[in-house]
């Protein structure tokens, strides 16, 4: 027996050594692990450029393809039946978010792009204390950097989803705790990140403002923003149903935190629509903060189709998109203040000219002209019935809107599929350019860039904010500010000025709604934190011109369409059902419940 | 490879020899002779043996024993003696210095005894065995004329799925499983070929010994990690002590696809074209001048009358086999060596291109050979060698359809095929008068891919494969340790290149358009952007090579009742294949078995081996499995009270083993960047998946004529991999969205059941000494159940929430169909399905709205039918011998299973086939003819989504082979110099009954567009010398 024992042992001593462990480590070979990412100055760098990486660059981008988001307001219409029309529709479900890519899977988009962004930001945060090949400098302010984009991801994430839990490091596939995690209140999720945001700024790590070299890079006046941005959402009716002043007034002092920096000042009037058009590269002293990548595709996805160009043969686009809505056209104060029209039934098709209107000759009667003598930023934002787009490229003669039935970009009555041809009467101009288009597909046009912030904003924000706490006062110098770019009166001093909040209130939200028409997703949100989605969003009408015989135009106003995207489950995206499903704890906002 | 762990090495193994050389001399020590009395005792009965020959081995000392079993010899301490007596077992034993007077028992050779069976790293009394084992022996294969030996296992071993997927030469698709599924991952059984991981496609049937399939914890738990799908087990022929014994068969086969579709005539398809565009409110195409010479055939130029699928596809292709093996040996030496050769053509006809004067036919060509050597170098050292390997040499058409896109034999048949299929019969001829290729019909739509072109004037891709396999074993006794003790070590080196050619051109495509000068003739224009080329040539090279040893230590003895035997193994296998990183596992292995009395039975056996597909601290597992058995027939109340029965037994498995196959994904534990974003988040807890195996079993005879064996299993797979999307939000999670989706990362916690039984009876009688008749059926089924697979429960509106869990694996979906739509009536009052497709027409299928809510939807699908890998499978065989003649049959065949009839093969889409003349019309209804198919309506619609008028009962049985032969009596073989000379016709596939409504494709394949299985008549001649 002790033979036995003993022979065993010794065989299995000399198997052993050929048991090791080794003999099953992988093999070298060019796939990237974490420390070849920490080793090597690129990979390092790379962690940070990621975390930009996620940032919306288009303003297209969000809802739909090709869709501005501003096509799901009352500022805009999209004709077809895309999301656009699913949302107006209704459709926004559990199952369905609507604003996804239906050809791609997973469709779903916004929810799992910001969280994306928080783990690439997440991973930056974590993994760039343990590079090796990155200075101390380098490190500390892209670890700055990456936890302003973290903060920016969150911003994006409360605007559409309400409050979701802070998240600081990336999560490893055996995390088990999804039932655990649960919404905070708006006033916490935003106290962190405003928190986050002063911390970083105190530390004095990243400058003001970012060299014109490295515009696309986040500063200070970027982490300010951010934070008057979230906090203005924190004061606002949807989530501050108490109306506590507090709020407000955190509000009004974060977006005075803005204009206080030094770098910033509004361009004037002149300059205005450079504001939209031009090189990254030349700064504007009133943008903090704009996408980096040349977004003027949009010139072939939303506006004139020019193709009808009568003196040269110019490809046509493929869609005129967005439609400015008669309802925004209707916001455009003529130039002496007066607000141009009041409604005289619920649909909006009947109109009384307001006096201070009618002084300046507005007129929808045939061979009138509710074009002339509006707010200069009127003529920046909207194409009208002959309107002067100006001259395109390499051609001489300039392009001349014709909205009317038959003209060259006549008004179509078919709302339920792609069309050349806007269905309100209006094209959108804003970010557009003439000089996109040239014969023979010829382009002469300047790069175009979404803006994130600029400091007109914070005066708005600051006026709101203000007239909120019953500073009138101050709301209203706040408010001239921008009205004065604008080369409007005073607010004081437009017709029918009644000194009290309300009509204040009232002419601060046209006002923001006129100076960030077609921008992005201001109009968007403004109508869920007010909680005026379900009194600004039932339908949209637009202008149906007739070309009389005699050459003169005659107007009817004509409801589009009508809207079943004004509900409370509206306000408040849901999470997408197959993560909700996965995360008991995180409730559906009230309406979804 | 790591310096620590030269295993592989050649210094370290040629170490490892040199210690085993070693050892055995030590053993060799001369010392004096001396005289030993002794006695041959019966290990049964205990008795004395009279008339063994004992012998001194490796000297011409013997004697033989006197009527007690009482003898004398002279012998030198270490030599061996051998005793052999006819109806025994030879034993052996080791004289030991002193020992001169010794009793030494032998074994009678009873047949159920003495069969040894092959089982993971050694080999057991087939009575003491008490593991789920299945085997077959080398005769069924010999039986079946199929290239690939995997074709003849179908229906021969309870519990082995085969399906044949196409049956390209060379290249035949086979999907084998062990006792039906029971994983999402990988679920083809480990394959084994003489105890290493090996490829047995290409072995030649003649130089097969057995082949046997582990199916429970305790078979299979030795290969651990590798081990839960099961093993299929193929053990070559080895040599014996004797005169030699060459053999020679020659055989001739013919071969022949077992279905072909049947397309339309010209006429049929012309009057088909016309009602499919008089229903969509147009024009018909073909007036009645064009309808009258497609029916007559009269005008073939402009009226083409053609059968594409019989104009391209042979009838019969031959195929030719001979092997010619010598086995013998002497008492130290046993070899066995054969050598075969097997010639096999393809079913597309093809033209040699004068032009470059190539031959792009479809063919094959391998030479097999194998050497297996078995030596004892003495009595205590033995090793064996085999050398085997085949060379393959096959030549194919490049195939490149029209968008020039280079593609394999594989998928160029399927394009051969596929366009065979697409192009209706009035279409036009193949060349132009000046013999360039012509493409484009006069009227109707747009034809891409001319399989003519294709198939001769793309050029031809040659491909060679050459596979050496080698194996050296090396066994050392240790008996002067302790008795019953040996090491072994067997070392395994295959290589295999893969040199592929490739003579590629283009063609230029003509088309045909009426002459403007003459309606009644065609000019001929170029078309299209390709032009004539010459050959170019290309080349592309591959190969694998794998190396595998295992040493052990095995101690075997008898201690009066009590059997005992022992192993322990250590294995180290590395594959490689081409530039991927190898394949690396290790593992050590026990067993230990205990038999007491051969009554009652207990074995242990372990695999603790080693992955590296999981992360360091994961990749050793244990895989134990406990295992009894109870001989009842040998139990004396057995005995006396049921003297019918001769043998039986219950035996008993428990085990774990596992799987490591991610389905292809590796390193799954390591978090990959891609630069500076994460391209796959790794989890470094992942492990393999585990499968706890529960077998119950009984083995009986009675009357020595029936038999009947009957397995149970149960099993439970856990951690199975999948991808964590049930559990982990993905958006939260932070690597979904458009833009980036996919790196989920992947979690062990699928879990799936498994249960069935197989069941085997057999009746074996011999009449007369020429007169036998043996048969033999099986029955198996197995069914499984997803218990967990991490799925999101689908919104309440859906009639059912869950398409998995709960469910069968490769459960299929559906909608509920009710008939078609007769009436405009009917369509108004059914459930609106315009939301599935367009709004509903005459003649389409009607689908169920299952949930109630009004609207036919995705939210109304249904579970329909089985799965595509079947649940039962049986087979039955019966041999009968009379005089010289042997006949015999096997019939195999499969049951709930079922299939999803789809695709160019049976839809419209291009062309119409048989079927399509019962589809809905007007007409049809109104005459009220039977309807079996939808309105015709050419592209996607509505009727085409998968629902359970699609999905067909894929139960079949077929005539797998049957063989008739004749053993010419002796004095006649004997003529010609001839031990036993047999002719003998046999055939593969002969009759398949099968439920399709069309019978368009083999039962077993399970996409349309795959080159035919075959059929196959064969006849042959077996020479013995």
């Amino acid at each position: 027996m002790k033979r036995i024992v003993l022979s065993f042992t010794i065989t299995l001593m000399l198997l052993a050594q050929f048991a090791c462990e080794k003999a099953l480590e992988k093999t070298p070979d060019g796939q990237i692990t974490i420390d070849k990412v920490l080793t090597n100055y690129d990979r390092s760098k790379g962690l940070l450029d990621a975390a930009y990486g996620e940032i919306y660059q288009a303003r297209d981008q969000i809802s739909f393809v090709m869709s501005p988001i501003e096509c799901l307001t009352d500022n805009a219409f999209w004709a077809a039946t895309y999301n656009a029309y699913e949302w107006h529709n209704g459709s926004l479900s559990l199952s369905n978010p609507v604003v996804n890519w239906p050809w791609s899977s997973p469709s779903e988009q916004l929810w799992p792009d910001f969280w994306r962004g928080i783990r690439l930001a997440n991973n930056a945060i974590k993994y760039l204390p343990q590079s090796t090949a990155i200075s101390e400098q380098e490190r500390k302010t892209w670890i700055a950097e990456a936890r302003v984009l973290r903060c920016w991801y969150y911003m994006s994430l409360l605007e559409f989803y309400g409050p979701v839990p802070w998240i600081e490091e990336p999560f490893e596939p055996t995390y088990t705790g999804w039932n655990d995690l649960v919404r905070p209140s708006y006033n916490d999720i935003a106290s962190k990140i405003e928190q986050e945001l002063l911390d970083v700024i105190n530390a004095g790590i990243l400058p003001n403002r970012q060299p014109s070299q490295d515009a696309r890079r986040v500063d200070k006046g970027i982490a300010y923003s951010i934070r008057a941005r979230v906090l203005l959402y924190n004061a606002s009716l949807l989530n501050n149903p108490e109306n506590d002043q507090g709020k407000w007034q955190r509000a009004a002092d974060a977006a005075q935190d803005v204009i206080n920096m030094a770098e910033y000042s509004l361009v004037s009037m002149q300059d205005y629509k450079r504001l939209f058009i031009g090189a990254v590269a030349t700064p504007v002293t009133e943008i903090i903060w704009r996408a980096w990548s040349d977004n003027s595709h949009i010139n072939n996805t939303n506006g004139v189709d020019v193709g009808n160009y009568p003196y040269a043969a110019i490809n046509h686009m493929w869609n005129c998109g967005e439609s400015p809505s008669q309802e925004l056209v209707d916001c455009f104060e003529m130039s002496n203040g007066a607000l141009p029209v009041t409604y005289n039934d619920a649909g909006h098709t009947s109109i009384s000219v307001t006096p201070g209107a009618a002084a300046l000759g507005y007129s929808e009667a045939t061979g009138g002209d509710p074009y002339a003598n509006r707010d200069a930023r009127f003529y920046v934002n909207i194409l009208y019935n002959m309107a002067n787009y100006g001259v395109p490229y390499n051609c001489t003669e300039p392009f001349i809107i014709e909205t009317f039935v038959g003209g060259r970009s006549g008004f179509n009555d078919v709302i339920s599929q792609e069309t050349q041809r806007s269905c309100t009467g209006y094209y959108s101009r804003k970010d557009k350019q003439i000089k996109f288009w040239g014969p023979g597909g010829s382009s002469g046009h300047e790069p175009t860039h979404w803006v994130f912030f600029r400091l007109a904003e914070f005066y708005l924000q600051k006026a709101e904010a203000l007239c909120e706490l019953g500073d009138l006062e101050g709301a209203k110098t706040a408010l001239n500010v921008i009205r004065e770019r604008a080369l409007q009166p005073r607010i004081q001093d437009v017709p029918g000025f009644t000194d009290s909040k309300e009509f204040l209130r009232e002419r601060i939200r046209n006002e923001r709604r006129v100076e960030f028409c077609l921008e992005g997703q201001y109009r968007f949100h403004d109508q869920r934190r007010w909680k005026i989605l379900s009194e600004t969003n039932k339908f949209i009408t637009g202008m149906r011109i007739t070309k009389e015989a005699d050459g003169k135009f005659s107007y009817e106003r004509r409801k589009i369409r009508d809207y079943q995207s004004y509900t409370d489950k509206y306000l408040v995206m849901p999470i997408p059902l197959e993560d909700a499903k996965k995360m008991t704890g995180m409730l559906q906002p009230a309406a979804w419940q | 490879m790591n310096n620590d762990c030269k295993i592989l090495n050649p210094p370290v193994f040629s170490a490892l020899l040199l210690l085993t050389f070693f050892l055995s001399v030590l053993s060799l020590s001369a010392q004096d002779a001396q005289r030993i009395t002794g006695q041959v005792i019966d290990s049964a009965s205990l008795a004395g043996v009279s008339g063994v020959t004992v012998s001194v081995t490796g000297t011409n000392t013997s004697t033989v024993t006197d009527a007690n079993g009482k003898f004398l010899i002279t012998a030198r301490p270490g030599q061996t003696l051998r005793l052999s007596h006819i109806g025994y077992e030879d034993n052996f034993y080791i004289v030991e210095s002193g020992s001169t007077s010794i009793t030494v028992s032998i074994a009678a050779k009873s047949k159920e005894l003495s069969d040894v069976v092959v089982v993971g790293y050694g080999k057991q009394k087939k009575v003491s065995v008490v593991a789920a084992i299945s085997t077959m022996n080398a005769t069924g294969l010999r039986q079946t004329p199929a290239s690939n030996i995997g074709i003849a296992l179908a229906g021969r071993l309870p519990g082995l799925s085969v399906l044949q997927r196409s049956g390209v030469p060379g290249g035949e698709q086979l999907d084998f499983y062990i006792r039906g599924r029971s994983t999402l991952n990988g679920q083809q059984p480990l394959i084994l070929v003489d105890g290493v991981q090996r490829d047995f496609n290409a072995l030649d049937p003649r130089e097969v010994e057995s082949i046997s399939i582990l199916k429970d914890a305790s078979a299979t738990a030795v290969y651990g990690v590798r081990g839960a799908n099961g093993v299929i087990m193929v053990t070559t022929r080895r040599g014996f002590s004797g005169k030699p014994v060459i053999d020679v068969t020659v055989e001739q086969s013919w071969q022949s696809p077992t279905r072909l579709p049947e397309m339309t005539n010209s006429y049929d398809y012309a009057v088909l074209r016309n009602q499919v565009e008089i229903q969509n409110g147009r024009q018909p195409i073909y007036d009645d001048v064009a309808l009258e010479h497609y029916r007559l055939g009269d005008k073939p130029d402009l009226y083409p009358v053609r059968n594409f699928v019989k104009e391209f596809m042979r009838d019969a292709f031959p195929m030719q086999r001979v092997n010619v093996n010598v086995a013998g040996g002497s008492e130290r030496m046993r070899y066995f060596t054969t050598v075969g050769y097997l010639r096999q053509e393809g079913i597309f006809k093809t033209e040699k291109f004068n032009e470059y004067n190539y031959d792009p036919a479809s063919k094959a060509n391998r030479v097999n050979f194998r050497s297996n050597f078995d030596i004892d170098i003495n009595p205590s050292l033995s090793m064996f060698l085999n050398i085997s390997g085949y060379m393959q040499k096959k030549n194919d058409p490049v195939v490149v359809p029209n968008n020039g896109v280079y593609l394999n034999d594989v998928n160029g048949y399927s394009v051969v095929i596929g366009s065979l299929l697409q192009t209706p019969s009035n279409y036009h001829n193949d060349v132009t008068p000046d013999g360039e290729v012509l493409s484009t019909p006069l009227k109707g739509g747009n034809i891409n891919n001319v399989p003519y072109g294709m198939l001769n004037r793309s050029g031809f891709r040659n491909t060679l494969i050459n596979q050496v396999t080698t194996t050296l074993g090396v066994e050392q006794k240790l008996e002067f340790l302790t008795k019953g003790l040996s090491a072994k070590v067997i070392a395994s080196y295959d290589a295999t290149a893969i040199n592929q050619q490739v003579r590629q051109r283009t063609f230029q495509l003509y088309e045909a358009k009426p002459d403007p000068n003459n309606p009644d003739a065609v000019i001929y224009e170029p078309t299209g952007t390709l032009t004539n080329s010459t050959l170019a040539d290309a080349q592309s090279q591959s190969q694998w090579n794998l190396m595998n040893i295992d040493a052990s230590l095995n101690y075997g003895r008898k201690f009066g009742l009590h059997d005992v035997t022992a192993m322990a193994l250590f294995n180290r296998y590395q594959r490689v294949v081409n530039i991927e990183l190898p394949y690396n596992y290790i593992g050590f292995v026990g067993r230990g078995t205990y038999g007491y009395d051969n009554k009652y039975l207990a074995e242990i056996n372990f695999g603790y081996n080693g992955s590296e597909q999981f992360a360091p601290g994961h990749k050793m597992g244990f895989f134990p499995s406990f295992s009894v058995g109870w001989v009842a027939s040998n139990e004396n109340f057995v005995q006396n009270n049921m003297p019918w029965l001769s043998f039986a037994k219950l035996r008993a498995s428990y085990g774990q083993v596992g799987n490591d196959n991610m389905n292809g994904a590796r390193f799954a534990f390591l978090t990959l960047w891609n630069g500076s974003y994460e391209s796959q988040i790794g989890n470094s807890n992942l492990v393999w998946e585990k499968a706890n195996k529960y077998n119950i079993g009984l083995e009986t005879r009675i009357f020595n004529n029936f038999s009947f064996d009957a397995d149970v299993f149960y099993e439970r797979r856990n951690n199975i991999l999948i991808s964590a999307t049930g559990l982990v939000p993905t958006g939260v999670f932070g690597t979904g969205g458009v833009f980036t989706s996919g790196i989920i990362p992947r979690i062990n916690a699928g879990e799936i059941e498994n249960k069935g039984f197989e069941l085997v009876g057999g009746y074996q009688k011999s009449f007369n000494a020429e007169t036998r008749l043996d048969v033999k059926v099986n029955g198996a089924f197995n069914r499984n159940k997803v218990l967990y697979i991490s799925e999101v429960l689908l919104p309440e509106e859906y009639a059912y929430r869950l398409r998995s869990t709960g469910y069968r694996l490769g459960q299929q979906w559906g909608y509920a169909t009710d008939g078609f739509f007769n009436t405009e009536r009917e369509i108004q009052d059914w459930p609106d399905q315009s939301g599935i497709g367009a709004n509903p027409k005459l003649g389409d299928l009607k689908y169920k709205d299952t949930n109630g809510d009004g609207v036919v939807t995705e939210q109304d699908q249904v579970p329909i039918g089985f799965p595509e890998v079947p649940e039962w499978t049986f087979g039955g065989a019966v041999s009968f011998q009379f005089k010289g003649f042997d006949i015999s049959m096997m019939w195999q065949g499969v049951a709930n299973r079922s299939y999803l009839m789809v695709g160019q093969r049976v839809w419209e889409t291009y062309n119409f086939n048989e079927w399509h003349k019962e589809a809905w019309s007007q007409e049809r209804y109104d005459a009220g003819l039977p309807i079996t198919y939808p309105r015709l309506d050419p592209g996607s619609n509505a009727s085409k989504l998968p629902s359970d008028f699609w999905y067909v009962d894929g139960s079949y049985i077929r005539l797998r082979n049957a063989e008739i032969g004749y053993t010419l009596p002796k004095n006649i073989s004997g003529k010609i110099g001839a031990k036993s000379v047999r002719v003998y016709a046999n055939g593969l596939n002969l009759l398949t009954f099968d439920r399709y409504p069309v019978k368009y494709q083999d039962p077993e394949q399970n996409n349309e567009l795959l080159y035919p299985v075959f059929k196959a008549y064969n006849v042959g001649v077996n020479v013995s010398f």
